[in-house]
């Protein structure tokens, strides 16, 4: 019996070879060579020469302004991305799943902004933005909302929400799902007998469908947030970083040190501070979840 | 009575706005293509296109190798797509019937592999895949897009696995099926919904990477969808017209092709969920 067991795991872990041979190649292989990377003075046109600097990158990247500059930007659109796809993700959640005419329409067109390629959601918001053609300034303008068209993405002040805006508009369809696919899952009949019992509207949602959804919310914020504070292409395609750095999140920083300034060494060492950084955010995360569980 | 019906007035009137911001985008992105450049270019942008020209598509198609992208990042998607379910469907089965914290190992395994972002893994995958001689091909993309695809469809259908009662294999095995063949011809076709959801999920985020393409491929002709049309959008002259007959041509059928499959997409994702 002990043998056949042993068999057993044996198969299971060969399921799961191939998967974890290609991830290992093309994941952990690459994070050990950025590492090393990150510990020579690399430069993407002189490949010969790279020499052994130690920590040096990692001194000087935490001395350096542009690096503090994108982290406290990345933690900004982050954060209200996050919050943003969250409210409107649950919130519409909420409401595809009551019912009503043309319901799975509605589900359908609400999903598309996420299947769609974020280089074309980048390029088509990145022309409604536009300072001088751009249909939003004059739909605000139509509605008496502002005076004159707004740059958008050229505006110190008006980059960052512009861009998250955009992030919202793509991203919350995810979390709508998900939410949508838990929601489907809360029989009906606590509901009904929530119901009986005199429950309101309001304290149905508290009592019964939070408690449900706490699980995969949890789980989507935590996803959600690395993903998001390491998505390159939208701000990339949207902005490039400015104006003045105002939209340099993390990704594009790294980016740049990497096609822009060629110092590939210390690009290396700057993702690496970012992996560390998110992976303590990850621990803590996970930590007081689990504390918090009752 | 009226208090359920400014209810659903209300209802509606939040389903019909929420609709139009999502949609509005796609309404400018279609006007835009078609109007001609003196309304492109004019203060007040209007609303709706006074003439309507297709000299945008004409330039699009004749400047740029357009139908190559398009092809090129169609046959990518499905081939990342093919390879996401063979991996995902082999691991996520080990994940759920595996004795030794399988559950553990495919979460940690997500994790992971979202953490370290695209622009850390660009330079040493670049540098492995021009060692391998794979540089400026589609093979190096299908290789690479599995980072993504992989991991959250390994734990996607870890779940699904987990709500097939092992009962039924064991009983198969009983009667003299190998693990494999029980696994082949009883498991997977009750997992039908959770894989063609994965399969859906890995084409879309093939089809929408950017970084990877547009590093690793230096032919025009060879780029996909994203790479191609950031070529057009990079310039220091954009030619939107252009730019939004490409979006057009790449939405409108993505958006069509989407609403005929959601169906077993969303049908698929539920299932998970009831049994993850």
């Amino acid at each position: 019996m002990i043998l056949a067991r042993n068999r057993e795991n044996l198969q299971g872990w060969l399921f799961l070879l191939p998967s974890l041979i290609v991830l290992g190649l093309l994941i952990i292989f690459p994070v050990v060579y950025n590492v090393n990377l990150s510990l020579h003075d690399a430069h993407l046109l002189k490949p010969g020469r790279a020499p052994f600097v130690g920590l040096d990158h990692y001194g000087h990247i935490f001395g350096d302004s542009g690096y503090w500059n994108s982290l406290k930007v990345g933690s900004i659109w982050t954060f209200s991305s996050l919050l943003g796809q969250l409210i409107i993700g649950i919130g519409l959640a909420l409401l595809i799943n009551q019912e009503f005419i043309g319901r799975s329409v509605v589900r359908s067109v609400l999903i598309v902004p996420w299947v769609i390629p974020s280089a074309i959601v980048a390029i088509t918001w990145r022309w409604m933005f536009n300072d001088v053609y751009g249909i939003l300034s004059y739909v605000l303008i139509s509605l008496g909302i502002i005076a004159e068209p707004v740059n958008w993405l050229g505006d110190t002040s008006l980059a960052m929400p512009s861009v998250v805006l955009v992030n919202i508009w793509r991203g919350f369809p995810l979390v709508m799902l998900l939410v949508f696919a838990r929601l489907q899952t809360i029989p009906e009949v606590e509901y009904e007998a929530a119901k009986v019992d005199g429950a309101s509207t309001w304290q149905r949602f508290i009592y019964i469908t939070l408690p449900n959804l706490r699980g995969v919310i949890l789980i989507i914020i935590l996803l959600r947030t690395i993903w998001i504070f390491n998505y390159f292409d939208l701000v990339w395609l949207l902005t490039g970083g400015g104006p003045l750095d105002k939209t340099m999140i993390p990704p594009v920083f790294v980016y740049l040190k990497m096609f822009g300034r060629f110092r590939i060494g210390e690009a290396a060492a700057i993702s690496m501070t970012l992996v560390i950084l998110l992976l303590i955010l990850a621990i803590i995360y996970a930590s007081v979840v689990r504390r918090t569980k009752y | 009575m009226t208090n359920d019906l400014l209810k659903r007035g209300g209802l509606y009137l939040l389903v019909i706005g929420v609709m139009a911001f999502v949609m509005f985008p796609f309404w400018w992105m279609v006007a835009s293509s078609i109007k001609p450049d003196t309304e492109l270019f004019a203060y007040p942008p209007k609303l709706f296109p006074q003439r309507a020209v297709v000299n945008h598509y004409e330039d699009l198609l004749m400047l740029w190798p357009f139908p190559n992208w398009y092809i090129n990042s169609i046959k990518i998607s499905l081939t990342v797509s093919l390879t996401t379910i063979c991996f995902a469907t082999l691991g996520g089965y080990s994940v759920s019937r595996l004795k030794f914290r399988g559950k553990e190992v495919s979460k940690i395994l997500i994790l992971f592999s979202y953490l370290f972002p695209g622009v850390l893994l660009i330079v040493p995958l670049f540098i492995i895949i021009s060692k391998l001689r794979l540089h400026n091909t589609h093979e190096s993309l299908i290789l690479c897009y599995n980072i993504y695809t992989v991991p959250f469809s390994i734990y996607f259908l870890g779940a699904f696995f987990d709500g097939i009662p092992q009962e039924l294999e064991e009983q198969a095995m009983v009667d003299g099926a190998t693990r494999v063949g029980a696994f082949l011809k009883i498991i997977l076709p009750l997992a039908a919904p959770g894989i063609t959801a994965c399969a859906i999920y890995a084409f879309i985020v093939a089809f929408s990477e950017y970084l990877f393409a547009f590093v690793f491929l230096s032919t025009d002709k060879l780029m996909t969808l994203p790479a191609g049309l950031a070529l057009l959008a990079l310039r220091s002259d954009i030619p939107w017209g252009q730019l939004m007959a490409a979006c057009t041509l790449v939405s409108i059928p993505t958006i069509v092709l989407f609403l005929l499959i959601q169906k077993y997409f969303i049908k698929g994702l539920i299932a998970g969920a009831i049994k993850g």
